[in-house]
């Protein structure tokens, strides 16, 4: 007895040290001719900033922010390793007195809304998350938003212009509006330049793993959409994405990244990667944070980043530049140009 | 008929089902070594982990795979040693000591992957080659299936086979299976049941780094936080499921992997149940197996039972 009381004991001691090492933080930053140094803390979603995308990008726009010395920001990472550590990283945050708080990813934003009210002195921004005026989100609170239906329209249009089979795929993370987006954006892109052309589309479930974070998942989600004939996969998802652009990779097709030019982010997949379906996330958040050093904060709760403003697109084609004919590139810049215009519509509408 | 057979695509879906039942067939069977010879070990799943992490740092450091599959093998097999310590010198709980260990490979690879391999930006080791097997490979239905995989899943097979033959047609064997049901008896006829439990349980290890290098190695070729995400206590249940036996405990790896790799068909097979229900089966599946529902399951009668020579 007494034997199993000491080792609960030790039990207990380890899982209290893993707890206190599980959360990491990057820093550094502040120029030295500042009067005053503006603090950012940046709270990631469980994807956690190993992603190679949608928080990693994120992270880069604090420090773009903090690398540009005008602004005198310095910026702080928590990593979340649940959805139940999200209101409790913002607190830390403000409650070390940062000027602003960056909250990552759709996932945060009852958190983020509740944060914000409760602590009115400091301003929080959040990705991928617009609040409705019934939510009556303060002042001090700013989402910003995306239109991943227009870079999904754009990859879509590419994927209908050179699929060889009719047949194209997108493996999903979780079913959330960004996510979704960028799906409905892609079937309309699809659909315009390829109507007879079918879409494969297989979404994560709650119980297929950890969500964005399940690569073994997405590279088999991916070989069974080839096995239907799909010879174009959008990973659209994180990790979980990153691992649908590995099952591409795997069976010799095309692949297409998400939120960041991945040809960069994650070289594993470069042998199969045609081209990103871009959100400059970097851009976004660094608009936000200089809103806040300069005193211009949005007053409607809202940044929006859409074609027109370059806030989202497709990265270059890289190493697929020569495998794309043409033709097929003049169609995508007139895509983009109409996108960007207003000429064109994605037909999408999810909030 | 022949188009719903061409979306169905069985041979693609048996073929996504023994590759998904990798680590769960691996995790299961080193289950069913530690626990014939009498010591619970609930711990397979951060041995996995461990493996996954260890193997892909190896790997990651000499470009070199095989190095990497040997180091998680290792790895795997000396954090079982740490089970096998606290459980036979120390008589600690063996769900303590296994708990213990599921909690100390989350931390510990999770620290060490944040400090020193996230940050860069470099290409991983690639994944394991695909081998296809001369003439084999070819065959209509079975080629797809068994003979274009990659190594740890041939291992796993051909490891399926010989745990059955070690556990049940080898002196080894017979002497794991008496130190597991009378570990008394076992040491009255002359067997060190330290010793063989021991040894039992580091290969256990072994087989879970094996399965712990199909996630870093294998299927990614790169190593996330948590990434063996609860395959290693589903293989448990297969393990019960399959009456500690080598070849139950692979068929029922089978049923979970193939309701895995269906859950998620299911979307595109156009059925209209919400995928959020589907991407469930595998775990309402594991409740129902642990619940008892299929019969009755006989542990080994000393298991999780400490031994200390009198």
């Amino acid at each position: 007895m007494m034997r199993s009381v000491r080792s609960l004991a030790a039990a207990a001691a380890i899982v209290m040290a893993a707890v206190a090492c599980g959360g990491n933080s990057g820093t550094s930053g502040g120029g030295a001719s500042c009067s005053k140094t503006y603090k950012v803390g940046l709270v990631t979603d469980v994807g956690k900033l190993s992603d190679k995308s949608f928080n990693a990008t994120s992270w880069q726009g604090v420090v773009d922010a903090q690398n540009d010395k005008s602004l005198c920001v310095q910026g702080k990472a928590i990593e979340s390793n649940q959805p139940t550590d999200y209101a409790k990283n913002m607190q830390t945050f403000v409650d070390q007195g940062y000027d602003m708080v960056v909250a990552v990813g759709f996932l945060m934003g009852d958190d983020t809304l509740a944060e914000a009210k409760k602590n009115s002195g400091t301003k929080f921004a959040i990705v991928d998350f617009a609040y409705t005026p019934t939510q009556s989100p303060p002042a001090n609170l700013t989402g910003l938003v995306f239109k991943e239906d227009q870079a999904g329209f754009e990859i879509g249009a590419l994927a209908g212009l050179m699929t060889k089979t009719g047949t194209v795929g997108q493996v999903l993370g979780l079913k959330i509006p960004p996510v979704v987006r960028y799906a409905e954006g892609y079937k309309a892109g699809v659909k315009y330049t390829n109507p007879s052309a079918k879409v494969l589309e297989v979404y994560q479930g709650p119980g297929d793993g950890a969500a964005f974070n399940n690569p073994d998942w997405g590279k088999a989600r991916a070989i069974d959409e080839i096995n239907q004939n799909a010879d174009i996969i959008f990973g659209g998802g994180g990790n979980t994405g990153n691992g649908a652009l590995l099952g591409a990779l795997s069976k010799q097709k095309a692949c297409i990244g998400v939120d960041t030019d991945q040809f960069v982010s994650y070289p594993d997949a470069d042998g199969c990667l045609m081209t990103s379906a871009e959100k400059k996330l970097a851009t976004a958040v660094k608009t936000a944070i200089t809103d806040m050093v300069k005193n211009q904060w949005p007053s409607s709760n809202l940044l929006t980043f859409d074609a027109a403003n370059g806030g989202v697109g497709i990265s270059s084609y890289h190493d697929y530049d020569s495998k794309i004919p043409a033709d097929v590139k003049t169609k995508i810049t007139d895509i983009q140009k109409k996108l960007a215009d207003g000429s064109l519509q994605t037909g999408v509408n999810i909030s | 008929m022949n188009e719903f057979l061409q979306r169905a695509d069985l041979v693609g879906l048996a073929a996504a089902t023994l590759l998904a039942s990798t680590p769960l067939v691996l995790a299961a069977l080193g289950g069913v070594m530690s626990e014939r010879s009498g010591v619970v070990n609930i711990a397979l799943e951060g041995i996995m982990l461990t493996g996954a992490f260890m193997g892909y740092v190896a790997a990651l450091a000499t470009h070199n795979l095989w190095f990497g599959v040997g180091v998680a093998i290792l790895s795997g097999a000396l954090i079982a040693g740490l089970h096998a310590v606290l459980a036979i010198e120390f008589l600690v709980d063996q769900i303590v000591s296994g708990t213990v260990i599921n909690i100390l490979a989350v931390g510990i690879t999770g620290v060490y992957y944040r400090t020193f391999i996230q940050q860069q930006n470099v290409a991983g080791p690639g994944t394991l080659p695909v081998w296809k097997i001369p003439f084999l490979a070819n065959l209509p239905v079975l080629g797809p299936i068994f003979f274009q995989n990659q190594f740890v899943t041939y291992a796993m097979v051909v490891l399926v086979v010989c745990v059955h033959l070690l556990l049940f047609r080898s002196v080894w064997g017979l002497r794991t299976r008496a130190c597991g049901e009378h570990p008394l008896a076992a040491e009255t006829a002359g067997i060190s049941v330290r010793f063989m439990r021991y040894g039992n349980v580091m290969l256990s290890g072994a087989l879970g780094g094996l399965g712990g290098a199909y996630f870093s190695l294998q299927q990614v070729g790169n190593f996330l936080p948590n990434m063996t995400g609860g395959k290693g206590f589903i293989a448990l249940a297969a393990m019960i499921f399959g009456k500690w036996t080598p070849f139950g405990a692979f068929l029922a790896s089978l049923l979970f992997a193939a309701s895995d790799a269906l859950g998620s068909r299911l979307q595109f097979y156009g059925i209209n149940i919400p995928y959020q229900i589907t991407s469930t089966l595998p775990y309402v599946l594991t409740i129902i197996v642990v619940a008892g529902a299929v019969g009755r399951a006989i542990a080994p009668a000393a298991v999780g039972r400490p031994y200390k020579k009198s």
